[in-house]
């Protein structure tokens, strides 16, 4: 329709893009390339993949003539998914435009009234979802897909409280070995492994008569019932989790139902394909065949180096062999193309990420062969040094830290020297910089450790707050939902109401944790009421509760039958202005009405409490209900609050995030944290810094693997171990585009080793003792 | 020179017809609790029936398309049309969402104690079961044999009203809809006998439209509504038109559509009254607010109809006359209608900036005091502005 020439241009001028082969050849190759040119595309971070995704599409669509509905790209998360389609929609908008003034194409200005949302974007549980929606039979439902903490809870009741599994010492000492410790081995942590291993099932395609028949440990076989139950039920509900939900796409797209859609798509590309497993690779290769089939292609996306979620069942090797598999059962070759040109980041930061992930020998034999290093394409920049703080005690290292963040912002910045005596100033831009240039990235965003004490992310905060100007920050994990004040103080009035003596709570056999943060909440209530917050008039807060308490009508001429628990909720917030008015607040709201709402999937009695005069144990039955599929939940931290609705938070504040989280993310002054934790060289926490062996993840895998199609891991489990931890950090420094600052305890400087310092997994500590590669401030 | 600034990641807000701009419309703050902040209603007698009546519909065309033996109509209500009721509302229950016990009977003949019903002679034919019943063997001889689509999801962008670089979010916004139903008809092969066919035939401005085709096909767009009939003075009346012109418009947009003619809305509420249902249409008919008027009999009806008493039954012609509605679509009917979502784009955005700059959400929304609406809101209770006045809270 378009010529590629013609293309090319209204990219150049119109979205100042330069994808011309003199400036950019990696680019140019991968847009450009025919319709039916499978590609590997090794995208090193920062090096513009979004674009050279979108622009791929918009010119299989404006040059290749192909429509838009037969091209199918997925991505790992639904953010990137939204932040891809909006630039295939805002750039083709932009491009059909100047192609239509053009005279040339007058005369197709009719074919140029394209739909670009006909596109399918989004994440392959998404595109399942809605594909197995769409293309259902008569009579067959639409899949439902739960929350982990439905699934959890359904795993608990039928896969362990079922023939009292829980107690089964078997089972017991099986997930042990697993986990490689008994360590607190409570109900929720076998439910949380009995998970695990259910979705390895799915993902690595195990099979698991066989795995049941040939293992001799006899828990194999109780596991492998609590699993079979467990999936029964969601089956018998209607349900699905992700890895159900994926291996019935596979299954219809093998049986012949989904033929319609199949036949539909011509190009698949696939995005972060460094974190795919068995499962979805083998859905990818059956859509691929059918667009190979129709004069199409398929295009792996992906780097090796940022492969990060081994724990949720990805598997790397299947990137690295990408090429020999694709060959090997779809009969194509692919055209490798590596995108090494670095747009993110300034040379000291590239040099920087490129002498970290090449320090390891042992690590490059699992890097895809002949990549060839990052180049830093960012010019016009401060090139500021690679920067360190290292502190005696993380209180030093919060204080320090805030201190140093508060001149960046605030103070008119910090002067900081290199080497060669050239001077720096770090400060944010006068004009348009906001806190939220800067991230924090740490193992975990934690403000706690397991044993409650204060970690670097809960001092930060404090210390920032105390500052004049005070700066926020945003650390969406930071805190537990049950620990936050507005939610325990709401949670505990509405224990008050519905259990005010605690009756029923105490004929449950609540796990002592549970009964404590229980009565906390309750505390919290009772402070609430005593602080007789507004509206005092015609009815305060307190005679609302003790209506309740007394079962006695309020404003009503009689008690009623059925009681929605959420309309309890929003009357209680009439009195908690911070619930209607704070974002973050009605964040939490939503995560406890969520909660209610998809308790009443495996509840009797769908949110409600019942009160019947015929039958008034029903009101107890509800009451216990209610408590333990609702508020164990909330208070054993299993709920998770929806970030994607904290989008309109202003931006006066600065990110504190994991690095998982970080993924895809980019800030002008990243802080990583390499450990503020290590204050010994203590073998618990070596794995997060170097590895004594491969832990639960790498004996999973052990186990399971020998019953998947992949066989065993090739690579012993403790070297998988520093992989993983070496392709964690290289994500993390990677984040930076002007700055980085790595933080931690002077331990971690001058002794311990830690893979993200720059050790290799022989010990040898490439950077040195007081890791003078640094500039320390 | 200092460090870079962060770029925000490039991101088209997307709106839905209904979930957003009409849920905006009803009120403003009303929408940023339910829709933007995901907080579910206590009781969605709403939410569930119009997922109810819509999937009933859908399934009942699939039965119709796949299933040679339900060709004919009427369809019984028990086994034929309960056996769907009875998936959908399993299905429902799967996802969270209970029926109220007056609503609909959730138990089959095998089960014997009364459970939440007024008593064990299950099943109850309530008012979710007569409303069904009535759309299908209503509509459905005349509806599915015209059905191309069903349930087609439309998506389009367009530019962002008062866009300020570096202020509004993004120079786009983008504007979905699922239309329940596209119809396709082609003169030459057109069903006779068809009633929905006759009421477009009939409408003088559409048969000129027609007559001026360059083709011998067009296209209606199909829309249920599980609510009666609004009163013509009410917003929600000209709404839904709105509405349904913007999914004529992006129907338009796509490569494949044939002349879209007309937009139908479905009543279907209309079909069954419930007694706050006819309490309305008594109301209207006295104030002559609706734009179809009972004659005879059943005007006499509705005029004699006693409050807590039940809604007698209205002629059938009446109540198919009421349960349908056509938009007749035109261009400046479909720009103006884009221009009135763009008024309430602009609306939202600016609510939505005034957040990001630290604005509380009571203070940056602003809420809509209608009575109908506020009787029945979850935030009443701390709304700063609620019709007819402040509403206290109860117990229970």
């Amino acid at each position: 329709m378009i010529k590629w020439s013609d293309f090319e241009n209204g990219v150049v001028n119109q979205l100042r893009r330069d994808i011309r082969s003199q400036s950019n050849p990696d680019q140019n190759r991968a847009i450009q390339a025919p319709l039916n040119q499978s590609l590997f595309v090794v995208a090193g971070p920062g090096s513009g993949k979004t674009t050279v995704i979108a622009l791929r599409v918009l010119k299989l669509i404006f040059v290749d003539d192909i429509d838009p509905s037969s091209i199918l790209v997925t991505t790992f998360t639904r953010k990137a998914a939204t932040e891809l389609r909006s630039r295939i929609l805002g750039w083709g908008d932009q491009l059909r435009r100047s192609f239509i003034a053009n005279r040339s194409y007058r005369h197709i200005k009719n074919q140029l009234r394209i739909e670009f949302n006909r596109i399918i974007t989004g994440t392959l549980d998404s595109i399942a979802e809605e594909t197995l929606g769409d293309y259902r039979a008569p009579g067959t439902p639409p899949p439902i897909v739960i929350e982990n903490f439905v699934s959890n809870a359904l795993m608990i009741r039928v896969g362990l409280f079922k023939h009292r599994r829980h107690n089964n010492q078997h089972l017991r000492d099986y997930i042990a070995r697993l986990r490689g410790t008994s360590w607190g081995l409570n109900i929720s942590e076998m439910s949380l492994t009995l998970r695990e291993i259910k979705d390895r099932f799915y993902h690595d395609v195990i099979n698991i008569s066989q795995f049941r028949n040939n293992s001799n440990h006899p828990g194999v076989s109780v596991l492998c019932d609590a699993i079979d139950d467990h999936i029964q039920e969601l089956g018998n509900r209607l349900l699905f989790d992700f890895a159900r939900l994926e291996e019935d796409f596979l299954a219809r797209l093998r049986d012949g139902t989904l033929n319609r859609f199949l036949q539909s798509i011509k190009f698949v590309l696939v995005d972060e394909y460094q974190d795919t497993n068995l499962l979805q690779e083998q859905i990818y290769f059956e859509i691929a065949r059918t667009a190979l089939g129709s004069g199409g292609s398929i295009t792996v996306v992906g780097d090796d180096d940022q492969s990060l979620y081994r724990f949720r069942g990805a598997t790397v090797d299947l990137f690295q062999a990408v090429q020999t598999r694709i060959n090997n059962q779809l009969a194509v070759n692919q055209t490798i193309v590596y995108l090494s040109q670095n747009y993110r980041s300034t040379p000291a930061i590239v040099d920087f990420c490129n002498a970290f992930i090449t320090l390891d020998r042992e690590y490059q034999s699992v890097r895809v062969q002949n990549k060839p290093p990052i180049t830093s394409a960012r010019f016009h920049f401060t090139n500021y040094p690679l920067l360190g703080m290292f502190r005696g005690t993380v209180t030093q290292l919060a204080q320090d830290l805030s201190q140093f963040i508060h001149r960046v912002i605030h103070g008119g910045g910090l002067q900081v020297g290199d080497h060669q005596a050239n001077q720096y100033l770090i400060e944010i831009d006068s004009q348009h910089g906001t806190p939220a240039d800067i991230a924090l990235l740490l193992s975990s965003p934690r403000e706690f450790d397991a044993q409650q004490r204060p970690r670097l992310p809960l001092l930060l905060r404090n210390e920032l707050g105390q500052l004049s100007p005070s700066i926020r920050v945003f650390n969406p994990r930071g805190q537990g939902l049950e620990t936050i004040a507005g939610v325990q103080a709401l949670c505990g009035l509405i224990l008050q109401c519905l259990d005010p003596n605690s009756t029923v709570q105490s004929s449950l056999n609540l796990p002592p944790a549970v009964i404590n943060i229980f009565d906390i909440w309750r505390v919290k209530a009772n402070t609430y009421i005593n602080s007789n917050p507004p509206p005092t008039t015609p009815r305060s807060l307190r005679q609302f509760v003790n209506a309740w308490l007394r079962r006695t009508p309020l404003n009503r001429r009689a008690w009623e039958r059925e009681i929605p628990l959420i309309d309890l909720v929003y009357k209680l917030v009439t009195w908690m202005p911070v619930m209607q008015n704070d974002i973050e607040h009605l964040v939490y709201l939503e995560a406890i009405t969520r909660t209610i709402n998809q308790a009443g999937l495996f509840g009797n009695f769908g949110g409600q409490i019942i009160f019947d005069q015929n039958n008034p144990n029903l009101e107890q039955v509800s009451i216990r209900e209610a408590l333990w599929n609702i508020f164990v939940p909330i208070a054993t931290g299993a709920i998770e609050i929806n970030e994607e609705l904290l989008e309109t938070l202003p931006s006066d504040r600065i990110n504190i995030m994991s690095i998982h989280q970080a993924k895809g993310l980019e800030f002008p002054l990243v802080i990583v944290d390499v450990g503020s934790d290590f204050r010994t060289n203590h073998p618990r926490h070596a794995f997060k810094r170097f590895p004594r062996n491969g832990g639960k993840t790498c004996n999973m895998e052990d186990e399971l693997r020998p019953y998947s199609h992949l066989g065993p891991p090739q690579r012993n489990p403790l070297d998988r171990a520093f992989d993983d931890l070496i392709r964690l950090y290289f994500e993390a420094y990677s984040r930076a585009q002007d700055a980085l600052l790595l933080i931690g305890l002077s331990t971690v400087s001058d002794r311990i080793p830690n893979v993200a310092t720059g050790w290799d997994r022989n010990a040898d500590w490439h950077w040195g003792n007081g890791l003078h590669n640094l500039i320390h401030i | 020179m200092s460090l870079s600034v962060r770029e925000a990641p490039y991101k088209i807000p997307e709106y839905s017809l209904t979930g957003d701009l009409l849920a905006y419309l009803t009120c403003g703050l009303q929408y940023r609790y339910y829709n933007r902040g995901s907080l579910p209603p206590s009781t969605p007698v709403q939410l569930w029936f119009g997922e109810f009546i819509h999937s009933v519909m859908e399934e009942a065309y699939l039965e119709w398309q796949h299933n040679p033996s339900r060709k004919q109509f009427p369809w019984s209500w028990d086994p034929e049309i309960r056996d769907i009721e009875l998936r959908i509302n399993r299905r429902l229950r799967a996802r969270g969402l209970n029926a109220q016990p007056w609503l609909f009977c959730p138990y089959d003949s095998s089960f014997t104690q009364q459970g939440w019903c007024p008593d064990g002679n299950h099943p109850h034919q309530l008012i979710a079961s007569q409303r069904a019943r009535e759309a299908i063997n209503t509509w459905g001889s005349h509806l599915f044999p015209l059905i191309e689509e069903a349930e087609v999801r439309l998506k389009g962008i367009q530019d962002m009203p008062n866009y300020l670089s570096g202020i509004s979010r993004c120079n786009y916004y983008g504007i979905t809809g699922v239309v329940d139903v596209i119809s396709y008809v082609n003169l030459q092969h057109a069903p006779s006998g068809n009633l929905i066919l006759h009421r477009i035939h009939i409408n003088s401005e559409l048969q000129q439209t027609i007559s001026n085709l360059a083709t011998p096909e067009y296209e209606i767009v199909i829309d249920y509504k599980g609510m009666r009939r609004p009163d013509i003075v009410d917003p929600t009346w000209q709404h839904h038109e709105w509405q349904i012109l913007t999914y004529a418009w992006l129907r338009r947009q796509q490569p494949q559509s044939r002349n879209v003619v007309a937009g139908i809305i479905f009543y279907l509420n209309e079909l069954a009254l419930s007694q706050e249902d006819m309490k309305a249409l008594q109301n209207n008919v006295r104030h002559k607010t609706t734009d179809i008027m009972p004659q005879g009999l059943d005007l006499r009806n509705i005029q004699n109809w006693r409050e807590n008493t039940v809604p007698p039954l209205l002629s059938r012609p009446f109540r198919e006359e009421r349960s349908m509605r056509i938009v007749i679509v035109a261009h400046n009917r479909m720009q103006s209608s884009l221009q009135e979502f763009d008024n309430v784009v602009r609306n939202i955005e600016s609510c939505v900036y005034s957040e990001t700059v630290g604005q509380s959400i009571i203070s940056a929304w602003l809420s809509n005091p209608v009575v109908r609406n506020c009787t029945a809101c979850d935030f009443k209770t701390f709304c700063p502005n609620p019709a007819p006045g402040p509403y206290h809270p109860t117990v229970p």
